[in-house]
């Protein structure tokens, strides 16, 4: 790649770029490698990276440094990545039969002692009844459980927990003043309908705290009276659980009808536990990082996430002190803490994101911000930002061809002007082809006031010595900013045969080459 | 609302004596069980046990029309300043007293007609479900007005100055749930659990009751509230008797 298409090819990053992150500043370094107090980290974290397995790659990838974490906390909470024990097809297979049926309750009935008896099978039960989601697939399938196991704690569970999850997806996740009243009608239908299921699994199996830690939930959000039952009941039955404490915690804040002191009080609850439970060691800095996360600039509180961040290994909080590092220019803690926010969400296509974005704009590691992107873009298929910049990286990594459908993905809403411009720009680098010319003439057409889709126009005209190319040049010129250093580039060379003494000449390659 | 009430009130000598013979209240002893030890008194040969009944209405079921019958009122018997709001709404074979809501000790004089049992609260709760749009099963009600009861720090009872040996032993809960109309499936579902004294009939004459108790449970509604009321009842016909 020329010195000048990586100008043309830098120039449109940053103005891609400046549509993810307006802190972009035009003056910033650019190491390519870390400095030397991430250097041995960010090395493991590109190894571990590479394991596919997501329990496996957390449990290999390097704890934070600096770190103050309670042993086992961040191993515990790997093991949350594990795959459930039964998919929705497995399950769906074993309801066939009764003796499938027999099978599936004595999973679960084992999946439930070991919960409490083997460290190692530690909150598996939450994880397995994950698989309950509000599609309806699970929906479907936990009802006929239910119809062929009436009396089974295990079914009420799973269907309460499709019915659970389909009223948090109804409500969305907005704050309650910003959510319209129809999302709440919607969300109370399928609580009313949850809550129920989960009391009579409780009747049925008290031990199952699955049921009272979702009850407790819902409670949170509609009921004080069922929120303080069940968590009654999750204290006296499963006082140890990760998922209990966490739910104590989330109550506490003030967001939640909390206060900051009851939030001590709840994380003290967990940082007693930690020697019957490790994986509650991850939830240590939620209360001292409270207040920073809900700052309005993560960048102004930087300092104080970090610290957080040190008390336990929470995804949550790293990702948001990479943000406050993100914001603050500083691009290797923030892939350092990013890193970290994969490490324990690994499915969460925003961390894969912003991870992604400093790699492109300040680290200019395509072939890793690719890697992300294409797991970003598996989750959202249709969101254009994530497609916009698997667009970029791939142009990298794999030349401009490869990234074409990507661009055309991304030309939906507020990423149509960039993303047609780049993907027009695709038919033109390395050589113009013949789709430039309609690419582009749509491009002026849909954005007539844009100096780069005249630019781009204007070569593709010049190219095939169409006398066009004039008067494109002449929208180019009339539009272009004489404070960017590739316009004034463009002009320059475009002088060569758009000048009247000069003549015109007909080679047919984009500035650049 | 709940039936709650105030300090007690150590200002009467018996009174201090008796609290001074008195058994702080456990948890365990919230339970039921009934204390081994002291033989029963004169009081204690008073009441009805927690499973009993009085014509077809259970104990339980007698706690559920009380609660319907306090809420139904125009004036919440509870906040009756003096016993003059006695006589309203009774009905039946049973005679209901109450307590206060907790914010003050109270005195009342009321006339109870001969042949009638009377039900009082010692301390007690109910928990409806108020949320039309989230309707909450039975089971989380009940869990919801056991929690204080749970917790009862003291309890005292006196009839006609002689202390029931163990409050304690008189929990009862409503039957499941029942609306808190009566006659109106539509009014909230509510579940009630506590302390209660079903009284047999008393024989004519001046009689006293004097209670006083208090929960302590931390972090829940309620969970500090006391008790702490008397009455002077008057059993027999209304012209036998002058009031001032």
């Amino acid at each position: 790649m020329t010195r000048n298409r990586i100008v043309l090819t830098g120039i449109a990053l940053v103005s891609a770029i400046f549509a993810i992150a307006t802190h972009v500043h035009a003056a910033r370094p650019t190491p390519e490698s870390p400095p030397a107090e991430w250097a041995q980290y960010i090395a493991e974290v590109r190894k571990a990276d590479a394991i596919e397995n997501d329990e496996a790659r957390c449990k290999a990838y390097p704890d934070l440094p600096g770190n103050q974490w309670r042993p086992g906390a961040a191993q515990g909470r790997c093991t949350l990545l594990r795959a459930p024990a039964w998919s929705l097809d497995d399950i769906d297979r074993l309801l066939a039969t009764p003796e499938g049926l027999e099978q599936l309750e004595r999973g679960f009935a084992a999946l439930l002692d070991g919960h409490y008896n083997d460290p190692a099978q530690r909150e598996q039960i939450f994880v397995t009844f994950n698989v309950f989601d509000a599609s309806p697939r699970a929906g479907e399938i936990a009802r006929r459980w239910l119809k062929q196991a009436p009396k089974s704690a295990f079914a009420h569970t799973a269907v309460g927990t499709h019915l659970f999850t389909a009223g948090w997806d109804a409500r969305g996740g907005a704050y309650v003043k910003d959510t319209p009243e129809d999302k709440f009608k919607r969300m109370y239908e399928f609580f009313a309908q949850a809550v129920p299921e989960y009391v009579e699994a409780l009747q049925i199996e008290p031990r199952l705290s699955v049921a009272c830690y979702k009850l407790h939930s819902i409670g949170r959000q509609s009921s004080d009276q069922l929120q303080q039952y069940a968590m009654s009941h999750c204290m006296r039955t499963d006082p140890d659980s990760y998922w209990v404490a966490w739910e104590g915690i989330l109550a506490a804040q003030p967001r939640w009808g909390g206060s900051d002191e009851q939030l001590r009080m709840a994380v003290a609850y967990a940082a007693a536990r930690t020697d019957r439970n490790p994986m509650m060691g991850a939830l240590l800095g939620e209360a001292a990082g409270y207040r920073p996360s809900v700052a309005d600039n993560p960048g102004d509180v930087v300092e104080a996430l970090a610290a957080a961040s040190r008390m336990g290994p929470s995804g949550t909080l790293m990702s948001q002190t990479g943000a406050g590092y993100w914001n603050s220019n500083d691009p290797w803690p923030a892939v350092v803490y990013y890193s970290q926010a994969t490490r324990f969400w690994p499915d969460e296509p925003r961390h894969r994101y912003a991870r992604a974005a400093i790699l492109v704009d300040y680290l200019y590691d395509f072939a890793w911000a690719r890697s992300d992107m294409l797991i970003a873009v598996e989750k959202e298929p249709d969101n254009a930002s994530y497609n916009y910049l698997l667009g970029v990286a791939t142009e990298e990594v794999k030349g401009t061809a490869a990234a074409r459908p990507y661009y055309k993905r991304a030309m939906t809403g507020d990423k149509r002007q960039q993303a047609m411009q780049r993907y027009c720009e695709t038919y033109m680098i390395p050589h113009i082809v013949k789709e430039a010319d309609a690419c582009t003439r749509s491009l002026v057409t849909d954005f007539p006031q844009s100096a780069d889709a005249w630019q781009a126009r204007a070569w593709v005209l010049h190219a095939a010595n169409n006398p066009q190319a004039l008067e494109a040049a002449e929208r180019f010129k009339a539009l272009a900013n004489p404070r960017s250093t590739d316009h004034r580039r463009t002009l320059d060379a475009m002088k060569a045969w758009t000048d009247p003494r000069r003549g015109t000449s007909g080679k047919g390659r984009a500035p650049g080459k | 609302m709940h039936v709650t009430g105030k300090g007690l009130a150590w200002g009467s000598a018996l009174l201090i004596v008796v609290i001074a013979a008195a058994t702080t209240v456990t948890s365990a002893q919230a339970a039921g069980a009934r204390a081994e030890g002291p033989r029963p008194t004169a009081a204690d040969q008073l009441l009805l046990p927690p499973d009993a009944k009085v014509g077809d209405e259970t104990f339980g079921e007698l706690t559920a029309r009380w609660w319907q019958w306090a809420e139904w009122l125009p004036i919440p018997p509870y906040l009756d300043p003096d016993g003059r709001l006695c006589e309203m709404g009774q009905e039946g074979d049973v005679w209901f007293l109450a307590g206060t809501d907790g914010s003050f000790n109270v005195k009342r004089e009321c006339v109870v007609p001969s042949g009638r049992y009377i039900l009082v609260p010692v301390i007690n709760m109910r928990h409806s479900s108020t949320n039309e749009k989230l309707p909450l099963p039975c089971a989380v009600l009940q869990g919801g007005a056991a929690v204080n009861n749970q917790s009862l720090a003291s309890a005292v009872a006196l009839i006609d100055g002689v202390p029931v040996t163990d409050v304690a032993r008189y929990r009862v809960r409503s039957n499941g749930c029942f609306p808190l109309r009566a006659g109106d499936d539509k009014s909230p579902q509510t579940a009630a659990d506590g302390y209660w004294l079903l009284i047999k009939p008393l024989p004519p004459g001046r009689h006293t009751l004097v209670i006083g108790a208090n929960y302590s449970v931390d972090n829940s509604a309620y969970g500090k509230r006391m008790q702490n009321f008397e009455y002077v009842l008057h059993v027999g016909r209304r012209a036998d008797f002058a009031f001032r």
